[in-house]
Formats: structure tokens, sequence, C-alpha cells
């Protein structure tokens, strides 16, 4: 029987700068994840990422997940791509509305894990700063 | 499955058909070659994210490749295609265009020792501009 934990955050930060992903669903600052007791393992990871405002033109951000947290990881931290948003304007101005519906991506894994400690989640992108990056993460522990 | 996860990625701002480092941590940090960790014996996973930052070039098109290389892969050098981008406009028009992609996670089978693995890419075609290209390596 596998446990699933979300989290999600704003990633308003400046590029190649981890931030925190430790908000809860309800909006309450959960901060990071407790492992179960009986767990060994995280065997996937569901996230998305997009941006929740004013998307800056011409920029394409790659967002990536890092998991940390003082030893709830045996083999260190673990950095994980999980993909890219593009808004391109060429060079001039226009008025338009855009609209895309995302399915998450799941990326089956074998992390190993101690039970009892805590598993920070944080997000960083690549590229130039969007604006308003949100990104939510599903850990799946067996 | 991969128990170890690295993941670099940089800019591309080389010519057509020239291998360029990626070795920019999401942190920022410079890693100009991975360690292979401890006790791994294979790459079992490869993802990878492609995307156009800043102002992509009209009417190019381009197929990017990863190399890898280094002390520590077992059969020497090894390359993989992770995709395409594609940017048209018709008449002297403008618009906006949005794109969102999830990174494209494959499994590969590629045997390491200890050692360092260099990763670069390269792409085909006109130069697109800044295109971007983020790689993870799973290691188990």
């Amino acid at each position: 029987m596998s446990l699933y934990y979300t989290r999600h955050d704003a990633m308003t930060q400046a590029t190649t700068t981890f931030s925190p992903i430790e908000t809860a669903a309800d909006g309450s600052t959960a901060g990071p994840i407790a492992i179960p007791p009986g767990v060994t393992m995280i065997k996937s990871i569901t996230a998305s990422a997009v941006v929740d405002g004013a998307f800056a033109i011409n920029t394409g951000p790659i967002f990536v997940l890092r998991l940390t947290g003082t030893g709830a990881l045996p083999d260190g931290n673990q950095d994980l791509v999980l993909g890219s948003v593009h808004n391109s304007q060429g060079g001039g101005t226009v008025t338009s509305t855009q609209e895309r519906i995302l399915l998450p991506l799941t990326i089956p894994v074998n992390i190993a894990v101690k039970p009892g400690a805590d598993l920070a989640l944080q997000g960083a992108y690549y590229g130039a700063d969007p604006g308003a990056g949100q990104m939510s993460v599903e850990i799946e522990f067996a | 499955m991969a128990k170890y996860y690295v993941t670099v990625g940089d800019s591309m701002g080389q010519a057509t058909t020239t291998f360029a480092s990626v070795q920019t941590l999401p942190d920022g940090g410079t890693l100009s070659s991975i360690k292979v960790p401890p006790d791994m014996k294979k790459i079992s996973v490869l993802g990878s994210c492609l995307s156009s930052d800043v102002i992509s070039v009209i009417d190019v098109g381009n197929n990017f490749t990863v190399q890898l290389s280094g002390t520590g892969l077992v059969d020497g050098i090894q390359e993989f295609n992770i995709g395409a981008l594609f940017s048209g406009e018709v008449g002297a028009s403008v618009g906006m265009s949005w794109d969102a992609q999830p990174a494209n996670y494959r499994n590969v089978d590629v045997a390491v020792k200890p050692g360092e693995i260099v990763v670069s890419c390269a792409y085909d075609g006109t130069d697109p501009g800044t295109p971007f290209v983020a790689v993870t390596l799973g290691f188990e």
C-alpha cells in the first residue's frame, strides 16, 4: 500500500535558486513531509508547473525539483527535471488570450528514505524569470 | 529503478552541430563533470527537457542530441536523441503562442564505473537563438 502527500508553492525567486515547496492543498504552511513509519522508498513523483499571473513574454523556464532534508535521504539530495513552459511573442505587441490544460508528469523512482525524518521539497527553474511560476508535487511512499 | 538523480542544464548558445557543455546545477552552481555515485553500475533513466528561452528565431527547427562522455563510462561515448524544437511564422504579423511540455523520461542502459561523466548537447539545423536544455541522469 502506498501513501501519498502533496505540496505546492509559488516560484517567484530568481533563476537557478531553490525555494521551498511546502504549502498544503488547503493553503496551510505544512512544511516538509514527515516520512511515515514503515516506508522505505519514494516510489513515484508526480508534478506539474505553470505560471500563475502575467507570463513574461519570450521566457521559457525549465522547472526542477530537489528532494532534500537532514537525514531523510540516505543517498543524499536528488534533483529531477520536471518540464518547461514557454511564452513566445516574437518582437511585436499583440493582444491575445491563451489557455493550456496540462497533465502532470509521473516519474517512477526508487529513492531510499528514512522513516521519521523530514523530507523537504524545493523548486527551481532554469532560464529567464517568467514572473510567477507555480509548482505542485505529489510524493508516493512505499 | 534508478535511486540516485543528478540534474544539469544550460543554454545552447553555440553554433549548429557543435557540442557545448551542460553543466549548470539547478541552484546555479557549476558541475563540469558528474562523479558516478558509489556502488552505481549503470544509468537506467535519462530525463530531458527543452525550451526556448528569450526570443526564439522564427522559421527554424532543430533536433537535439545529448552526449555522455568521460572516464565513468564503461563503453565510451554515448549519444541520445532528446527531441526537437521548432518555431514558425506566416507573413509579417506577430502573435503570441504558449507551449508547455513535461520532461521526457526514458529508460536507458549505460554501464558506468567509478569516474566522471561529462554531459554535452548539440543541435542540427539553423541557429534558433537561445534554446535551453536540462538533463537528469538516474543511476542504479
